[in-house]
């Protein structure tokens, strides 16, 4: 396959040109298999899931904007979503067929889970000047996609509360981050 | 939407929280939905959103690569483009032998050929949604069956006061929402989907409740205000 970027692949799936939208499937299914893995911690989950999202980057090729933000973003955003929907989904229904709550236990705790590896970014500099616990939560929301709900449970923090930490954050990091 | 109140700390404009939301991926399917539209025709709001996933996407590099298994991509390919060949329903040896082994062949072949039909057009879909209030809670849990055929809807909380009741609405992108009828005030209730209807719903649509008149809107589109949405996912 010739050099092509991901900007040009996309652009082509978005011209229904078949070959390029396999091209692109080789380059880009791992990273967003993984994104699935992350999120829906199952694996047939993950491979329906996939599949899904690479049904949905088809669909929606032609609604890429090249410039905004890279190409590689916009397929994970893609993926994180769908990951997301389906995950609630399926919590949902496991929550409203037993109508009881049902803490799922089978993700790492937030301590395990949400810390990453921290480069010299910017990101990294103002999550720093976050309490630890709410910059944990802003992480965890993104990578794990966990909702405001999960995210109260798993810090053992009521829902109202965790609503609180999480916008008073993106205040904090939207000032740190225009400095 | 989320209250606006709430959101009015100081030092930040609820847009740029709302979008920062966004960007998290907090908000529920119909909440995004109603961003990315916005977003659409309000460019300023636009500019936020794309500054929260410019900087969100730093945590991207969190997420390792993970090679996927060979057949998924034909899977893909079939989903868009029905790649794959059909097997011939008439050309099946196991249809033929059935057949002949059967005894009352008439009634085998009209069964055969309504059960088979039904599996070939329509293979079986399970949906589901899970509609929420403005305050995140499950109000009614959405299971459609069998290729969109069956209706089943769970009524977790009543949400329809005295004389009141809640109905359910199908709201696909840009066409005024179509109604799948009144909810009961609590607990289970399935019924079948008219045909019409199930060729249209499909997955990534979403589903609305708004309140009523007694019996359902009157009008045929909604009068009331919505109170839960949720998006239909494949399970």
């Amino acid at each position: 396959m010739a050099l092509q970027t991901l900007d040009q692949l996309i652009a082509k799936t978005a011209l229904r040109d078949r070959g390029a939208f396999g091209d692109l499937y080789k380059v880009t299914s791992g990273k967003l298999f993984g994104v699935c893995l992350r999120i829906l911690k199952d694996r047939g989950q993950s491979e329906d899931a996939l599949q899904e999202v690479f049904v949905k980057i088809w669909l929606n090729a032609e609604n890429y904007r090249s410039g905004q933000y890279s190409p590689m973003s916009w397929l994970i955003t893609i993926a994180r979503n769908h990951a997301i929907d389906r995950w609630r989904a399926k919590r949902a229904l496991a929550e409203g067929l037993d109508a009881v709550e049902q803490i799922e236990d089978t993700a790492a705790n937030p301590e395990q889970s949400a810390i990453q590896t921290s480069m010299a970014r910017q990101i990294d500099k103002c999550l720093a000047e976050l309490e630890s616990d709410r910059a944990r939560a802003v992480q965890a929301a993104y990578v794990e996609g966990f909702s405001y709900k999960e995210l109260a449970e798993r810090h053992g923090v009521p829902l109202n509360t965790m609503r609180t930490w999480l916008r008073r954050s993106l205040i904090q990091l939207r000032e740190c981050l225009q400095r | 939407m989320t209250g606006d109140q709430e959101h009015g700390f100081e030092g930040g404009t609820p847009d740029e929280i709302l979008a920062g939301e966004y960007a998290l991926g907090l908000l529920d399917a119909g909440e995004r939905a109603t961003v990315e539209s916005r977003a659409a025709t309000d460019t300023e709001f636009a500019t936020l959103l794309i500054f929260w996933q410019r900087e969100f996407s730093e945590f991207d590099e969190a997420y390792e690569p993970v090679t996927p298994p060979r057949h998924l991509f034909s899977g893909v390919e079939n989903r868009l483009f029905g790649t794959k060949k059909a097997v011939s329903f008439w050309s099946s040896l196991a249809f033929w032998r059935a057949l002949a082994l059967s005894a009352s062949t008439a009634l085998a072949l009209v069964v055969m050929i309504f059960t088979t039909d039904i599996l070939i057009v329509a293979p079986e879909v399970q949906m589901v949604a899970s509609l929420k209030t403005e305050q995140g809670e499950i109000n009614t849990v959405v299971l459609l069956g069998s290729g969109g055929a069956s209706l089943r809807m769970t009524v977790l909380s009543p949400v329809a006061g005295e004389g009141k009741d809640a109905e359910l609405w199908l709201v696909k992108a840009s066409e005024p929402p179509i109604s799948l009828g009144v909810l009961p005030k609590t607990g289970r209730l399935e019924r079948p989907l008219p045909t019409g209807i199930q060729a249209l719903i499909a997955p990534g649509d979403v589903l609305a409740i708004s309140i009523e008149p007694e019996g359902g809107s009157p009008t045929g589109q909604v009068t009331g205000p919505i109170v839960a949405t949720g998006l239909l996912t494949e399970i």
